[in-house]
Order: C-alpha cells, then structure tokens, then sequence
C-alpha cells in the first residue's frame, strides 16, 4: 500500500493532487467541526452550490475553469464572489425571520444551479454569434464538462491551484484559531455569547467568509455537489467519538486525511473513477463504521 | 475558602440618569436605571399601542441589592431581560447599565454576568466544565487574545467556591442540572462582574438544589457585594434571599421589599394563571401560601 502510494506520488498530477487534497482536507475538516456544531451544514451546501453559478459565469466569460487553460484566477474570483453574496443574500433574507433561514438557503441554492447551468448553455449557444466570439475569445479547448464541474476530477487540479490551496488554506486557519474562542462561545450559545461580549455578527460573517474561501479551493478537487460532504462528514464522525473538543478536532482531521488521501488513491487505483465521489465514498464507509462501533457508545453516554 | 478576589471590577460610577422625583429611585447610585420602557413586537412595521409587551416600566435596581422580578408567562419578562442585556432594540423609553447603555456595558464585559435559562443550551456540545466557565473571560479578553493567567486562576478559585473543581475536566454534559448550573454561575462570575442576572434559575432543578442554589446566592451576593437581578415566573424564586421584589405584568405593578407584598397584589399579577390552575375560589389562600416568609408578611402593609 505505501509502496504504491510513493510510487502514485512520482506522478507530478497526483503530486499536486495530494498536496491541494491535503491542504483543503486540513481546512475543511476542522471547519466542519465548527459547521456541525453550529448546524451549518445546509448553510454551507448553498453556499457550495453558488460556486457552481459563479463556475458557468465564469466559463460564459471565457474565463479557463481548469484543464490546460493557465492560472485561472478570474475564475476563483469569480466563484468566490459568488460564494460570498450568496452567504451574505442568505443573511439579509433570513434576518429577521421574514423568511426561514432554511427557505432562504433553499431558494439560493436552486437559483444558484439554475443560473450556472444557463450560463454553460448560453457559451455554447453563443458560439455561432459574432460578437460574442469576439468578446471573450474564442474558445479554448473544450469546455469543462458540467460533470467535472459537479463532482471534481482529478485532472482539474493544477501546480497554480496547490499553490492557492496550501497559501489560503494557511490564512483560512490562521483565521480560525485566532477567533477560536468567540467561534466556540458563538456555536455553543449564540445569544448567550453575544451578552459576555462576542461581536456575533463578525463571527457569523467570518465563519461564512471562511466557508466560502474554503469552498473555492475545495470545489476543483472534490466537485461542488460533494463539497458540503467535506464540511460535515468529518466533524460529524468525531463528534461521535468524543465529547471534549480538542480530541474531536484531532479525530476530525484523520477522518478528513483518511478520506482524502484514500479517495484519492481509490480515484487513481480504480482506474479513473471521479475523485469527488470516492472521497466521499471513504468518508462515508468511516462515518458508518464509527457510528456502527461507537455511536451507540455514545449515545448511552448522553 | 479564601475571600475571592474582586479587584479589576469596573468602579461604579455615578450614572446619568436624570428622573427626578420617581418613587423608585431610593437616592445613591443605580446599577440598573429602566426609565418608561415600552416595548412592543412590530407587526407590519407598525406598534400597536394596544400590544404593548411592555407598558411604561420604570425600575431602579440599587447597587448592592437583590432584585427578583416575578410575573407570570407572557408578563414581558423575557423581554425586559433582553432589553436588560442589550439584545433587543427598538423600545422607547431609557435604559441605562452602570451609565452605559446596555449593548455597551455587555461589549465591555466586566459589568454584567448572565445565567440563561437551561433549555436554551445545547448539554451535547464538546466542552468541559472548565471551558465553559473561561468562556465568561470572553469579552474582558478581547479579540486575539487568550484568557489570562490571573483570570484563569480565578475561574479555577471560582469552581472552587461552587463545588464544582472536582469535575472542572468533565465534558458539561456529564454533570447533573444543579452542577450545570452552578458551572454556569462560574462563567457569569468569571469576569469579575457588578451585576448578575439569573434566567429562572429555579427550572429544570431538583429541590436539593434549588435550596443549595438559594444558599449559593445569598452566599455570593454578600462576600463579592453584587448586586442581583432574578428573573422567574415562580414566586418561590424570591425567598433565595431578594431583599426587593418587583412584579411586572406588562408593567410593574409592585416594587419595594417582599415584606410588603400583599396577596392583592400577587392576585393582581398572577389572578389569571392561579385561577386558571385551581379555580378562582381557592386564589386568595393558595397565593398567600405561596408568598415566602411567614404570612403575617404578605398581609397588607399601611
């Protein structure tokens, strides 16, 4: 096994691979402790679905989304700001209670994919027209298929995303342990917290800031649909094997690098299986073996 | 039990709070000043004057005195707490913590210490006794720090004091309701606060603990010279050693000693829970019985 494994990593692609999955894996893993804790796992699934509209703008606009197309930039910035407005659409409408946190999540979400898909449809329909030609460039390459976009491929991973991966991975958790006192305080009791002086409106926005960040460094590997699975499978199985929050965070980040470096290495081994669903596949056969052996532990204990 | 040390506290300062001659004001400084609180939910951007939560509530809470607040459901209570510690805007009137207002003096930390209500907390959350206590130093920290060591050692002498040392390292959850709370008593206690208030702290107890909590407060409200705020629908609440008692039903219909409060007036408050409950004809001898103290003191006072 470990044979194998130093043999895949003289393989530059799976090279960069492992070290964007590594990376990512790092931060959504502790993230989805925070997630899980807090009940943000649909939050952070709307959130991942705007990527895939910020995704079809950007490939409308003749922005590369991956493959040989360069350092694509544009692109990130443009998943990112899609992430962002989604989160913060998502704030103004359920403030208040005019609409449920939970409806407000759904409607971004549909509207989000709906938009992305529109946009592909748009490129490639356009093509025929003078203008728009002439306005983006002509297509390069073949576009990136809807399923790549979706559930993540390995070949979508270049040497410029491990780079942004490893660089706002860094920054994402610098982030986290700086405010990691008011984070906990604001998941354990919102209310409470603000009383004892938590600005809980600046955690709110920077714990969606942070999702949406790690969104976009997570979508090229893993694919948009399965990236909420990265912010929640983790966080959910350690909060099954313990109740003290150092060693679920701990447990969190093995079960997150178990799950990346074993979907990618299943994703390679199986020849070519989409790297998104095998991570997912591992994440999920460690979650049901932990809740099999110990969630009944658990739950006795409480 | 060494006498805790309370140097650090914020000095109380003479506030602003110009009322003139209102009855309530018994001279000295306020800790509390509530000035013609009105308050009602918005319903189409519009108040309506006839759904007023809160009618015109004037209270002046002493430094250095204990205060219980008592009415039935739906009385405001809530409410009023909220407005207390700045978490609810929008009423008309003034209010006014040790001269700040309320949002400022909780952003400070410091000045207020706060036990919600137990339903309100999320027992399965991964901390421990100790973690939940530190959280108290929150605001008093600020952002990007971590809580001193003074501040530790006294959150450390805190549990101490409430019995709880022994469990300091054991997941919150572990812990019966009377430890709960009193880990909770610790977190408000841990900054070092003028003023604590208490969310019905009688609910969810057992009657070993409810008499240990009664003890408990007198205990603190006397050796750190705090002053009490204790909020509950339950009469019984005040006998933990109120030395004033207000009623408030939509306003505040009484305020002054427990020795002074007459059965008209507890009618008046509670007239449509109890007899609800027992049928209007046993009102009268169930509400004297359940004023605390002996009955000569819930016999009209001239």
């Amino acid at each position: 096994m470990l044979d194998r494994l130093l043999d895949l990593w003289r393989i530059d692609l799976f090279r960069d691979a492992l070290i964007v999955g590594i990376a990512v894996g790092t931060v959504c893993s502790l993230l989805s402790v925070v997630v899980v804790l807090k009940r943000m796992a649909f939050i952070g699934e709307g959130i991942a679905h705007a990527g895939f509209g910020g995704l079809g703008t950007a490939v409308f606009f003749g922005v590369a989304t991956g493959g040989a197309g360069g350092a694509p930039w544009q692109a990130n910035l443009i998943v990112l700001a899609f992430c962002m407005a989604t989160a913060i659409a998502i704030g103004v409408l359920s403030r208040r209670r005019h609409v449920e946190p939970d409806s407000a999540i759904g409607i971004m979400l549909v509207a989000a994919m709906a938009w992305g898909v529109l946009m592909l449809d748009l490129r490639r329909n356009l093509q025929s027209a003078d203008w728009y030609v002439r306005w983006v460039g002509p297509a390069r390459g073949a576009a990136p298929s809807m399923e790549a976009l979706l559930f993540g491929s390995l070949l979508n991973v270049t040497p410029y995303d491990a780079w942004l991966a490893v660089g706002f991975g860094a920054l994402v958790l610098i982030l986290l342990a700086a405010f990691f006192k008011e984070i906990v305080f604001y998941a354990f009791e919102e209310t409470v917290s603000q009383v004892f002086g938590v600005r809980t409106g600046l955690i709110h926005y920077l714990i969606l800031a942070l999702l949406s960040v790690t969104i976009v460094l997570t979508v090229r590997l893993a694919g948009i649909v399965l990236v909420s699975a990265l912010l929640v499978i983790p966080g959910a199985t350690a909060n099954l094997l313990s109740r003290r929050l150092g060693q679920v965070l701990v447990y969190s980040w093995l079960v997150g690098m178990a799950g990346m470096i074993g979907g990618l290495a299943l994703s390679l081994e199986a020849g070519s299986l989409s790297t998104g669903p095998c991570i997912v596949a591992v994440l999920c056969v460690l979650f049901a073996a932990t809740f099999v052996f110990a969630g009944r532990r658990a739950s006795v204990r409480t | 039990m060494e006498k805790l040390d309370t140097t650090g506290a914020v000095e109380c300062s003479p506030h602003g709070c110009a009322h003139g001659s209102l009855s309530e004001h018994h001279g000295g400084a306020d800790a509390i000043c509530i000035d013609c609180v009105s308050f009602g939910y918005a319903a189409g951007g519009q108040t309506d004057p006839a759904r007023l939560v809160l009618r015109d509530v004037t209270l002046h809470v002493e430094l250095g005195c204990s205060l219980g607040i008592i009415g039935p459901n739906g009385a405001g209570k809530t409410t009023l707490l909220k407005i207390m510690l700045g978490l609810l805007d929008g009423y008309s009137g003034r209010v006014q913590v040790m001269g700040m207002s309320p949002a400022a003096a909780c952003r400070r930390g410091g000045i207020i210490g706060y036990v919600p209500q137990r339903h309100q907390t999320e027992w399965r959350f991964p901390l421990t006794v100790r973690q939940v206590a530190l959280m108290g130093l929150t605001g008093k920290t600020g952002l990007l720090k971590w809580y001193s060591r003074d501040d530790r050692d006294y959150v450390q002498k805190l549990l101490e004091r409430m019995g709880i040392a022994a469990l300091a390292e054991r997941p919150i959850g572990e812990l019966s309701g009377g430890q709960q709370q009193r880990c909770f008593m610790a977190r408000a206690l841990a900054a070092r606060p003028k003023i604590l208030i208490l969310d019905e702290p009688l609910v969810g107890i057992d009657e070993a603990g409810q008499r240990q909590f009664a003890q408990l407060s007198r205990n603190l409200h006397e050796s750190l010279g705090l002053t009490m705020v204790i909020v509950s629908h339950d009469i019984r609440a005040i006998a933990t050693g109120c030395s004033r008692v207000a009623c408030l039903n939509q306003t505040i219909h009484y305020h002054d000693s427990p020795a002074g409060l007459t059965e008209d007036v507890l009618r008046e408050v509670f007239h449509h829970e109890i007899s609800c409950a027992i049928g209007p004809s046993r009102v009268t001898r169930e509400a004297r019985l359940a004023t605390p103290g002996s009955t000569e003191s819930s016999r009209p006072v001239e």
